[in-house]
């Protein structure tokens, strides 16, 4: 992805179902070969805007162009995109070679060049074996692979995929990832990928576009999506987060003083806005960016930059714990602490008393809306 | 285990009450007596009388054309109404859907003399086209419904997918519809077929002596006592279609 | 979605299903709906003035006496025929699913041999040394004969065995489309076999139990065929009524006024049918 050469352009986009406006003038360009991911919540436009793409919707206004040129007028039999739909839609009375031949059959081509893309396909998703089978007999993970054959079969500029891996278990979900990764790469496809799931988005994306109520909130790279949110929309909606209150009182050239929950920190400058004496902010931390300290006796004084809590709750999971704790001030702050190798004695438990503290400039600072 | 047999007998019984006229008639389709009601020893007479009584035949023929037309026509208006409820959203869509409901409610006495009034004020002669024209009108609805069910029952994505990998409208109607609704409509066929053969109140009103089918005929020999040859040709007829069916039954499904 | 040429297409389509309803079904009715008011002639049918003569006439105390007999047989038929196939429909609906269709298909296949013979056919089985008395002789339950062909008893019977489908196959359009997790939930939560049936088998199936009465009761009024070999020359139902005067007494008006209160009660039940089913999805499937 060294040259960026945008692929497919989104001018204005606005889309009104009766009186709602489900997409709201939405501006995006999709880099070619790229792995774009919508995310969102239920609602939030993602599958609209993708419906846009393929062509089933038309936008109430804005562009799309390709390339350059405009295509928001073309039918989804004329435009180089191909979708997967979320409950793959494989066609009930064919069988799998039959499905994947479609595209292929429609547009044209002779039988024996078909034949051959359509084994390509299947062996690319390891399909090969069950051509002759229906759909009614294929698992959920196989009529997956079809339904990804069929689509690619057709050289798209573009794959659409709605959720494709919303009706798989978990364990399966986790391997279709990859291989739908690997796939992407291997065909060297533009994928745009709408889900809600934000694990599936951060792991799988080169991109990941935050959508709420039909607008854009975000657009970045995974990494700047979960390590700097540019709202609380997306701080909140993509992983967990602690917020704390907090208050200016001084500030400097490249650093600011401010109090959270009665204690005094010295915190880097943001670069995305202007902190000013006296304003309000909002202090985000990650629950895994937190230190937790056991505290043995609750009369020594917390020490420097670290807040004094009660364990309330604490759930185990494996390879982390994942800590509740009830700041005197009131806050509830999760924190998630990774076993430690070196010192296998640390056990939590309810009720102990804890210093909870973060690591110096992982802190998120947005402005109080 | 006793609750298993217990239903097992309670299903048993309801088909053989329901079978047991029907098997009555055929056993007296080899009864050697002159009325039909009664046994008196066996005999195959009646099925070679049946086969010269021109009658009797000419008229059981005339039934199975009226059936299969009608129910082939009732196939085509039922399923371009399905389609057309289905795809479109038109001003009074519903009074449609609520006519549908009448029309198969409707007690066919009342749809009998409404037809037949209609006829004699339009001066339409009473005969084949009366009664082909009614009974396409009583049997359409049902294949509109099972038509209806079964394009609701797939997924609409179905289209789009097809639409999204290159098909025009064309293709979407020949490669994906209809093979989808294909087995809807030949039960729709069917239950058209099955309405007709058996429709007597209607066909009294609207049919006439100039194309006299077989419920008519034996309407008209009820008063007088059916005679073992209409046993006979009932017991041919039966077997006959139900051969058919099971047949196209086999071959839809070897064709799956 | 796909606005290609078919805007002709749809519109040819609208056109044709309109005239088509127009013309075989709703003009037929309102033209009985006018006779109803129209008065009868001997040459041509009916002529004017209009009156409400007609509906007067239809509560005159012989007419009044046979509506009677008719409604309470109907009424027998129809619990007769509910009582017996609902828990049948149960049943078929739970078979597996290779062998439902097997089972309804039997249900149908007695339409196939004309019914005009299967009731002929009960004659047999209802007369005076038929099937029923033979059998009730010999065990000795009775010393002679019961008269049964020729009385109401008869066409109830007609009328129950030609109507019993009519009833299953919209049953089993709404009892098979139950979700089975729904009655294991209800199990789960502590039902037992009864509160299962009443509280969640019978509401989800109403809207079937509704069209399933409609399409009983309506017809078991008016198959005069079954009256006519069955219940010898007695009247027992209306459509005897209806027939005679449309083809015997050659008077439309009253036939008209009966067929158009018939129908205004099919409407009213049909009504109920549409309360008891979801209004939204009038394409609800009957069959």
């Amino acid at each position: 992805m060294n040259e960026q050469h945008s692929l497919l352009e989104l001018k204005g986009l606005t889309k009104f179902f009766g009186v709602n406006k489900v997409l709201d003038d939405v501006d995006l360009v999709i880099n070619d070969g790229e792995f774009l991911t919508l995310l969102g919540p239920s609602g939030c436009g993602k599958t609209t805007l993708l419906r846009l793409i393929a062509g089933f919707e038309r936008p109430t206004s804005g562009k799309i162009l390709m390339n350059g040129k405009e295509i928001s007028h073309l039918p989804p039999n004329r435009r180089f995109v191909n979708t997967i739909f979320q409950q793959y839609a494989l066609f009930p009375h064919m069988n799998v070679f039959d499905n994947v031949a479609f595209g292929l059959v429609m547009k044209g081509i002779e039988d024996e060049v078909i034949e051959q893309e359509v084994f390509k396909a299947l062996e690319k998703v390891k399909m090969s074996q069950f051509y002759a089978r229906f759909p009614s007999e294929l698992s959920s993970g196989q009529q997956q692979r079809v339904a990804m054959a069929r689509a690619f079969i057709n050289n798209p500029k573009i794959l659409l995929l709605d959720e494709p891996l919303s009706a798989l278990d978990y364990k399966l979900r986790q391997e279709m990832q990859i291989e739908l990764k690997e796939l992407q790469k291997d065909l060297g496809l533009t994928f745009v990928y709408v889900t809600h799931d934000q694990e599936e988005a951060l792991s799988m994306s080169d991109r990941v576009v935050v959508l709420n109520e039909g607008m854009i909130e975000q657009v970045g790279s995974p990494i700047q999506i979960y390590e700097e949110p540019k709202n609380m929309f997306v701080a909140k909606f993509v992983g967990e987060i602690n917020v704390f209150d907090g208050m200016v009182l001084k500030v400097d050239d490249s650093n600011f003083d401010t109090v959270v929950e009665g204690m005094f920190y010295q915190l880097r400058k943001p670069k995305a806005f202007e902190v000013s004496r006296g304003s309000k902010i909002k202090v985000l931390l990650r629950p895994e960016d937190m230190v937790v300290s056991k505290v043995n006796s609750a009369e020594m004084d917390a020490p420097e930059n670290a807040l004094r809590g009660v364990i309330n709750h604490l759930v185990y999971k494996g390879r982390t714990i994942d800590l509740w704790i009830q700041t005197a001030g009131g806050n509830m702050i999760m924190a998630t602490q990774f076993f430690n190798e070196d010192d296998p004695d640390i056990i939590y438990a309810v009720d102990d008393v804890v210093n909870v503290s973060w690591i110096k400039d992982w802190e998120v600072i947005l402005p109080d809306a | 285990m006793v609750r298993k047999f217990l239903k097992f007998l309670y299903i048993l019984t309801v088909y053989l009450v329901l079978y047991i006229p029907l098997i009555v008639a055929i056993v007296l389709s080899f009864s050697n007596s002159e009325i039909s009601d009664t046994w008196n020893g066996f005999t195959t007479k009646w099925y070679s009388n049946l086969f010269s009584n021109s009658d009797l035949l000419q008229a059981a023929i005339r039934s199975i054309i009226l059936a299969t037309m009608s129910a082939c026509l009732s196939t085509v208006v039922g399923t371009i109404t399905a389609i057309a409820l289905h795809r479109y959203k038109f001003i009074g869509q519903k009074v449609v859907y609520s006519s549908l409901s009448v029309i198969m409610m409707s007690p066919e006495i009342v749809q009998g003399i409404s037809l037949v009034v209609m006829f004699i004020v339009l001066g339409v002669p009473l005969g084949f086209t009366t009664l082909l024209l009614s009974h396409t009108v009583f049997c359409f609805p049902y294949v509109t419904m099972t038509v209806l069910a079964r394009l609701k029952g797939f997924d609409k994505q179905l289209i789009e997918a097809a639409s999204d990998l290159g098909a025009t409208d064309v293709d979407i109607v020949r490669k994906i519809l209809i093979p989808l609704i294909i087995p809807a409509v030949f039960a729709g066929w069917l239950m058209s077929f099955t309405l007709s053969i058996d429709d007597v109140v209607i066909s009294y009103f609207v049919g006439d002596k100039s194309f006299e089918i077989l419920p008519l005929k034996i309407y008209s020999m009820v008063q007088t006592g059916i005679k073992p040859d209409v046993n006979a040709l009932c017991a041919v007829l039966f077997f006959v279609t139900f051969f058919a069916v099971i047949l196209s039954y086999k071959l839809l499904k070897i064709k799956k | 979605m796909h606005k290609t040429p078919d805007s002709f297409c749809r519109t040819a389509v609208l056109y044709f299903i309109f005239i088509w309803l127009g013309v075989m079904v709703f003009a037929p009715n309102l033209l009985v709906l006018l006779a109803s008011f129209l008065t009868k002639d001997a040459e041509w049918y009916l002529r004017l003035p209009l009156n409400l003569q007609n509906y007067v006439a239809l509560t005159d105390t012989a007419l009044l006496e046979i509506i009677v007999k008719s409604f309470s047989l109907s009424i027998a038929t129809t619990v007769f025929c509910l009582l017996v196939g609902y828990p049948f429909t149960c049943i078929i609906a739970r078979i597996s699913k290779d062998y439902r269709i097997l089972f309804l298909m039997l249900i149908i296949v007695p339409f196939w041999t004309n019914s005009l013979v299967r009731n002929y056919a009960l004659i047999s089985i209802l007369s005076k040394d038929g099937f029923i008395n033979t059998i009730l002789l010999k065990i000795g339950l009775i010393k002679s004969p019961l008269v049964l062909l020729n009385t109401n008893f008869a066409v109830f019977v007609g009328m129950c065995y030609t109507l019993l489908p009519f009833m299953i196959l919209p049953l089993y359009a709404v009892l098979e489309k139950i979700d089975r997790s729904v009655i294991e939930a209800a199990r789960d939560l502590g039902a037992g076999s009864a509160e299962v049936f009443f509280k969640i088998t019978i509401p989800l199936s109403f809207s079937g139990i509704v069209a399933g009465c409609i399409m009983v009761f309506l017809p078991a009024l008016t198959l005069f065929y079954v009256s006519d070999i069955l219940g010898g020359a007695d009247i027992s139902v209306l459509g005897t009524i209806i027939r005679n005067k449309f083809t015997v007494d050659k008077d439309w008006p009253i036939g008209a006024a009966i067929s158009v209160s018939l129908t205004v009660f099919m409407l009213l039940l049909l009504k109920l049918y549409f309360k008891s089913g979801n209004t939204v999805e009038e394409e609800r499937q009957l069959w």
